[in-house]
């Protein structure tokens, strides 16, 4: 049982991808499902998102709302999700991780897997599948 | 062979010289045994004569004994005896054959011997022996012996000398040759003969049947060498082979992993649209939503579905770029074209778009189109790559050679065109890979990432060459250097201008 868990009101969903439809697709089925999305279109921006949070809650002592999911492209303009995976898992506590990248990436799989992605979707997906998997990691109570 | 001979001739030499000498001083010495001799019996001769005239001059009278001497001269066959009177003046024929002043001595009463020249004969010996006649007048027997028998033993002796030397040249070059031959000149030609063929290649063989001698060595020592040769043309081959083998396994690797990543880029730039629209049409197909949402989905479907055609359409192009309708085309025509085409767009962007042409005609082999594609390609990066008050400048202009620097120069007329920007550059890990498939550093939705590999793949097909340099904050410039089809007088304005250096902000 983590803290996240305990909270009543509806999850919270980092979601990066650089291309604009896909990530309204995306976004749009999240919040159908009843989360919250904050939307990225490239890898510094989820990493500017992720880094608030941080300063906010250890420097400023405010209570940032955290993050119960991050849901991220591997290819992306600048930072990739690779990069996201290896800033996240250095900190305790951090939320799960979804990957998405494009099928037949082998190499790229093995790395996300042995990082420690939560799970790692090829496109094209079923996007009801990945809804199940973030229902999975991310109940909504 | 011709060693031998020479060895042969020298020796033979020498032995004719030590032969030549010892003759030589042989007739010497004995020519001087000859002359005494000669002289002795001249003397013994003239003095058994002179008691004989004395006697006869007192008993019977001059005249008898100037017959006594006639005689002498009819049996000695030799020798000229003759009646010399000492007090007769120079001259006078019944005088001495020589001068009277050397012959104080026989006025005086000795003997005395005197060597002539003769114009016909090899000289002549000349004996005074003194007379004591009754009269008191000094008179004398002169005695003349020609110096020929001296001259015949000489010739003989010369002849006889020749002889053995000619027999001895013979025998000994006959042996030297023979011997040198076996010796020398057989072992050699045989050692040639296998120094020409491990030349020509073959080592295969050995070379047999040669002395146990400095030549056996010498074979032996040969015989190792192409031994050695042997192995180490094996190993060499060997190694040769292997390398290759290694090569080609490097190459399909290579070939697999291009395969591998345009296959990676395939799947993700196709992979996202086809993501979007199985979405998209399903949220249509189920959901049913207000008609407002249904037109924007359907209008997201149809992007993503035209984006995946250009990729395909991109893919075609970049798989077929080595074809192409090849004819002379003038690049600068073909440049100021696509340049004009391209204007517009650099307009709305609010970018500068120059170009600089020279006034002469320069012609390349080319397919129009994909020349255009080259021209359009460059500018479309260019243009992406500076910010809206960017400044892109094309300039087109004939190089001597390649003059991109670090890089092999080739001789050979170019027509070359450059594209420059003062956008954000590339950053220089980059540079390496921006002719790669789907490489692209451009935000999703504006490259795929084949643009610049179909135009490598195009200028390459076409003989030519594209160089990049790039200075990241400062810009880039693109140099494409296309064979020229035939000379052309001049090449314009451009041609003072360093195309190579991309255009700064601060020079402008």
């Amino acid at each position: 049982m983590t803290a996240n868990a305990l909270r009543t009101d509806r999850p919270r969903v980092l979601l990066g991808e650089d291309d604009a439809d896909m990530r309204a697709v995306l976004a749009e089925a999240l919040r159908q499902n009843g989360y919250r999305v904050v939307e990225c279109e490239d890898g510094l921006s989820v990493l500017n998102e992720l880094s608030s949070l941080l300063t906010s809650t250890e420097v400023t002592g405010k209570d940032a709302e955290p993050f119960d999911l991050i849901i991220s492209d591997i290819r992306m303009p600048g930072i990739t999700g690779l990069t996201i995976l290896d800033g996240v898992r250095l900190f305790d506590g951090f939320p799960p991780m979804i990957l998405i990248t494009a099928f037949g990436d082998a190499v790229v799989h093995t790395e996300a897997k042995w990082k420690g992605a939560a799970a790692i979707f090829d496109k094209p997906f079923d996007v009801d599948e990945l809804m199940r998997k973030v229902e999975e990691l991310a109940p909504v109570a | 062979m011709r060693l031998a001979i020479r060895l042969s001739s020298v020796l033979v030499l020498g032995m004719v010289a030590i032969l030549a000498i010892d003759a030589y001083e042989t007739i010497q010495r004995e020519g001087e045994f000859l002359r005494a001799d000669i002289q002795r019996d001249t003397q013994l001769l003239g003095r058994s004569l002179k008691g004989l005239i004395v006697d006869v001059w007192k008993s019977s009278g001059e005249k008898r004994a100037m017959e006594l001497i006639g005689d002498a001269n009819r049996d000695e066959d030799n020798v000229h005896v003759r009646w010399v009177w000492l007090d007769t003046p120079d001259g006078d024929p019944s005088g001495p054959a020589v001068n009277k002043h050397q012959l104080d001595a026989v006025t005086h009463g000795a003997e005395a011997s005197f060597t002539t020249e003769d114009p016909q004969s090899s000289g002549l010996l000349v004996t005074y022996v003194p007379v004591l006649v009754p009269n008191n007048r000094p008179g004398a027997l002169e005695l003349a012996e020609s110096f020929s028998s001296l001259e015949s033993y000489r010739r003989r002796t010369i002849v006889r000398t020749l002889r053995v030397m000619a027999g001895l040249m013979a025998f000994g070059a006959a042996g030297v040759v023979w011997l040198g031959t076996l010796f020398v000149g057989r072992p050699l030609r045989q050692l040639v003969q296998a120094v020409r063929r491990i030349g020509g290649g073959d080592l295969a063989g050995r070379i047999e049947g040669v002395r146990r001698d400095e030549w056996g060595e010498l074979a032996g020592a040969l015989n190792d060498m192409s031994q050695q040769l042997t192995e180490a043309h094996a190993s060499v081959r060997q190694e040769a082979e292997q390398r290759i083998a290694a090569f080609q396994q490097l190459r399909h690797a290579e070939r697999l992993s291009t395969v591998g990543r345009l296959a990676a880029g395939i799947a993700h730039e196709v992979g996202t649209p086809l993501n979007v629209i199985t979405a998209r049409a399903k949220q249509l197909a189920v959901e049913e939503p207000p008609p407002a949402d249904a037109r924007g989905h359907a209008v997201t479907i149809g992007r993503q579905a035209e984006r995946i055609a250009t990729i395909i359409r991109q893919l075609l192009g970049f798989a077929r770029s080595g074809q192409g309708d090849r004819k002379p085309q003038d690049l600068v025509e073909v440049v100021a074209h696509s340049v004009r085409l391209l204007e517009p767009l650099a307009t709305r962007q609010g970018a500068e778009l120059r170009v600089i042409v020279p006034q002469s005609q320069m012609w390349v082999s080319a397919d129009a189109q994909q020349l255009e594609q080259v021209i359009t390609n460059l500018v479309m990066n260019a243009l992406q790559a500076i910010s809206d008050n960017g400044r892109v400048e094309v300039c087109v202009f004939r190089s001597l050679h390649d003059t991109s620097p670090g890089k092999e120069q080739l001789d050979g007329e170019y027509a070359s065109f450059s594209v420059s920007d003062d956008g954000a550059g590339i950053a220089e890990e980059n540079l390496e890979r921006i002719f790669e498939p789907f490489y692209t550093t451009k935000d999703v939705g504006e490259g795929t990432g084949l643009g610049l590999s179909v135009t490598h793949g195009i200028v390459s097909e076409l003989g030519g060459r594209i160089d990049v340099q790039s200075h990241p904050g400062k810009g880039s410039c693109f140099t494409v250097f296309l064979p020229m089809l035939n000379n052309l007088p001049d090449n314009g304005g451009c041609a003072a201008m360093q195309v190579a250096t991309p255009i700064t902000s601060d020079a402008s």
